[in-house]
């Protein structure tokens, strides 16, 4: 029957007419959350309103990316019509969606109405020799238009406009009877709607659980120590397997620091070696293997040298090591989602992946392409909330570290300035002066607590009141560094410094509290990953356009692969991870330097590990010419 | 020295700001101080006498210890704490955590660990003078003694 057969209102039958009528009256009693299972009541609707033998209803699912057969109706009884599994020559849904098209008809509707040009909405039949071997001879096809305005937190997630079709098959073409376009298209959007509202139902649903647990277990989830971080995981973890009703969960999240994809929480993991269970406390050296699932970019992106960390973490296995008994599921197959971050996310919007294995039957049955489209609407929605969770949570946990350190760097010196005030009181009550080790604390306090502007001011070339002024660097700067810090490194870890070739610096044009900031910077640096009673040199030298001076020490080092990001805002190389830090410093001192027209760099990465401040001769020309 | 001579291991790795805290202590007990979190634990291990430990939280990750155990250096403290778990139970020596970390975190950590109440006890730097410290470990270990 072509467009031109579909016939009008006025000559439509009476009996198709009372049949759409109760239909309408069928669909639109039911509230919206009518049940999933009604879905076979909706097959039955459309069935009795076309007169066709068997109706068929087609729903698309994002994650095979086709339309899939979801359920179906027979009038003449089930026997004469199989399930779809069992067709002659049909080895799975996907087989029978493509015998059962011409070549773009159910794998794509919107192309499938392009065919019909004159048409928004295609509304057609068509024979199809492929169904004749099933007795069908020609069967017609109304697409399911999203219903509603896509917009608002519980809008649907896809953006497409058809999410489904609905199709009518009929053994003879005699029994098809003529059908009112207008007609059609409305019953579809009916159909659509509870379709559609039956999905929004579940989603609210799992959204109400996944929030009470937030609400109820995750607060305050980034004050929470590691130990009791994991808990909660598993927790979630739990919540999914009982949502989706599947065997085993795990989920893979990529760190923001590194980029690297590790299991964050699993319902099981084992060993492949040796059968042994891992752990939660290493989940994090299981890491997502390729191969095994398919994520695009995700895992294109990943670097030769994470590709290498990934080749030496755990083989595992999933937990599914009893038989399912028949029908349970299957323990071959498993699905992998996306978890997808939150919009405004850095870099590539996906941020890890939960992997389902040992699926139930109703969601993933002996045809692997064969995926229930509501569940994978469900799932899908879920890895959206899940991601967004964790998205939230190790943004909490970054936030709370840094908080947690810029915090401890503060009340150091508050404490010790406390402690010593109190000690001087102490010795002036029994008549005695304040001793020289106590005045040099407070002056060691003062010049830390200064430097804690670095921690609250991460970017000194943004900085306005940036003022040059004539500095020796020795002098001025060096001298008293080496004084106040040789006092601070004695005492910490029996570390001296000393200094040398300053005397052929002339006074130079510099921001002297900014360029102090810098020294101080690297200096710092190399107390806190210095070995003990070692010597840090500071050494300045004329080049042939400027001056450098090189601050060097022996201690943990730099490892090469760090080297390109050491003077990144944030960065932290592995060595350096074994201690609390923000990763500022050298970013800053770069800024610093830059500022003045020079630069900042590493030199040698060990033994000594040496970094270089470069101050161009440059400079007193361009003061003048500022000026 | 007398067998009634308070013996403190005091673990904590910026000697320079633990400095004060040192020194009053040593003014009234005996102190063995280390500023590195494994041979503190090795100390202890191998020293019967320890009466009370003394114990900081944010400290660099001993070597050959995984980062990730210590939350990079943030929680050393309490990784340590967990790995003397039974120790100290059962030699019945308390633990005061002297820190600087944020009290929630520590609290709920030494309250997952599951130790005896009043073994360990939590005190933030800010607000636990030099001089206050005496006291509290006194009243630690008279409690804890055989």
């Amino acid at each position: 029957m072509s467009n031109s057969q579909l016939g009008t209102l006025s000559n439509e039958p009476e009996s198709v007419r009372l049949r759409r009528q109760h239909f309408y009256h069928s669909l639109l009693k039911h509230t919206p959350s009518t049940p999933l299972d009604d879905f076979q009541h909706l097959c039955e609707e459309w069935c009795r309103v076309m007169s066709a033998d068997w109706a068929w209803l087609w729903l698309y699912n994002d994650y095979t990316r086709q339309y899939e057969l979801t359920t179906s109706f027979s009038a003449t009884g089930a026997e004469k019509f199989p399930p779809v599994r069992t067709l002659p020559g049909v080895g799975s849904v996907a087989d029978c969606c493509f015998q059962t098209e011409e070549p773009k008809f159910v794998d794509n509707v919107s192309d499938w109405s392009e065919e019909h040009s004159g048409q928004l909405y295609g509304v057609t039949s068509v024979s199809r020799a492929a169904l004749n071997t099933l007795g069908c001879e020609c069967f017609d096809a109304v697409p399911l238009l999203a219903p509603i305005a896509k917009s608002g937190p519980h809008a649907p997630q896809s953006q497409r406009s058809h999410f489904g079709v609905i199709t009518a098959h009929y053994t003879s073409k005699s029994k098809r009877q003529s059908q009112q376009k207008e007609s059609l298209l409305l019953m579809g959007r009916l159909t659509a709607v509870r379709v559609h509202d039956t999905y929004m139902q579940q989603q609210r649903e799992i959204l109400l659980r996944l929030n009470d647990l937030a609400r109820r277990d995750l607060s305050n989830f980034h004050l929470r120590p590691k130990e009791v971080r994991r808990d909660y995981l598993d927790a979630l973890i739990k919540l999914l397997q009982t949502t989706l009703g599947v065997r085993c969960v795990t989920v893979f999240y990529r760190s923001s620091e590194d980029g690297t994809v590790s299991a964050l929480a699993s319902t099981g993991l084992y060993r492949l070696a040796d059968g042994t269970r891992v752990p939660p406390d290493e989940f994090d050296l299981v890491a997502y293997r390729p191969g095994e699932g398919q994520v695009g970019d995700f895992l294109l992106s990943k670097t030769a040298e994470q590709k290498a960390r990934v080749a030496q973490t755990i083989p595992f296995v999933e937990e599914f090591a009893e038989a399912l008994p028949n029908g349970e599921g299957t323990l071959q197959s498993s699905l992998i989602y996306p978890i997808m971050g939150l919009q405004d996310s850095a870099a590539s919007s996906v941020v890890g992946l939960i992997r389902l294995t040992g699926l139930p039957a109703r969601l993933y049955p002996e045809q692997e392409r064969h995926f229930d489209p509501i569940e994978a609407q469900t799932i899908k929605f879920i890895t959206e909330q899940v991601g967004l969770v964790l998205d939230a949570l190790e943004r909490g946990v970054q936030r709370e570290r840094t908080i947690s350190i810029v915090k401890h760097d503060l009340y150091v010196p508050l404490n010790m300035i406390r402690d010593t005030v109190h000690k001087i009181e102490r010795s002036l009550k029994q008549g005695k002066a304040a001793s020289d080790y106590d005045i040099k604390n407070l002056g060691v306090v003062h010049l830390l607590g200064r430097n804690l502007v670095d921690q609250l001011d991460p970017d000194p070339g943004e900085v306005q009141d940036f003022s040059l002024t004539r500095t020796f660097l020795e002098g001025d700067i060096v001298a008293r560094l080496c004084n106040l810090l040789g006092h601070y490194a004695r005492e910490m870890k029996g570390m001296s410094i000393e200094y040398e070739g300053f005397r052929d610096v002339p006074a130079i044009m510099v921001d002297r509290l900014l360029i102090e900031r810098a020294i101080a910077n690297l200096i710092l640096n190399a107390v806190k990953y210095g070995k003990k009673h070692t010597v840090i040199k500071i050494v300045a030298h004329r080049t042939t356009d400027g001056y450098k001076v090189f601050v060097s020490n022996f201690g943990i080092g730099v490892e090469p692969a760090d080297e390109p990001r050491l003077f990144s805002p944030g960065f932290r190389s592995r060595r350096a991870r074994k201690q609390a830090g923000v990763g500022l410093g050298l970013w800053i001192t770069r800024q610093i330097m830059r500022k003045h027209g020079g630069d900042a760099q590493i030199e040698c990465i060990k033994d000594p590990t040496v970094f270089s401040l470069f101050f161009p001769e440059s400079l007193e020309a361009r003061y003048h010419n500022d000026n | 020295m007398t067998t009634d001579t308070i013996y403190i291991l005091f673990i904590d790795d910026e000697g320079f700001w633990a400095k004060p805290y040192r020194e009053r202590l040593e003014e009234e007990f005996d102190v063995h101080y280390s500023d590195d979190p494994a041979d503190g634990r090795e100390f202890f291990a191998k020293t019967p006498r320890i009466d009370i430990i003394i114990l900081d939280i944010m400290m660099p990750t001993p070597d050959g210890v995984d980062p990730r155990e210590t939350d990079e250096g943030l929680d050393t403290g309490l990784w340590l704490l967990r790995e003397m778990r039974g120790e100290l139970i059962d030699r019945r020596v308390p633990v005061l955590i002297l820190t600087n970390r944020r009290r929630a975190i520590v609290d709920e950590a030494v309250a997952h660990a599951d130790f005896p109440a009043g073994l360990i006890e939590v005190r933030l730097k800010s607000e636990t003078p030099a001089f206050f410290l005496p006291s509290r470990v006194h009243a630690m270990v008279t409690r804890w003694r055989r």
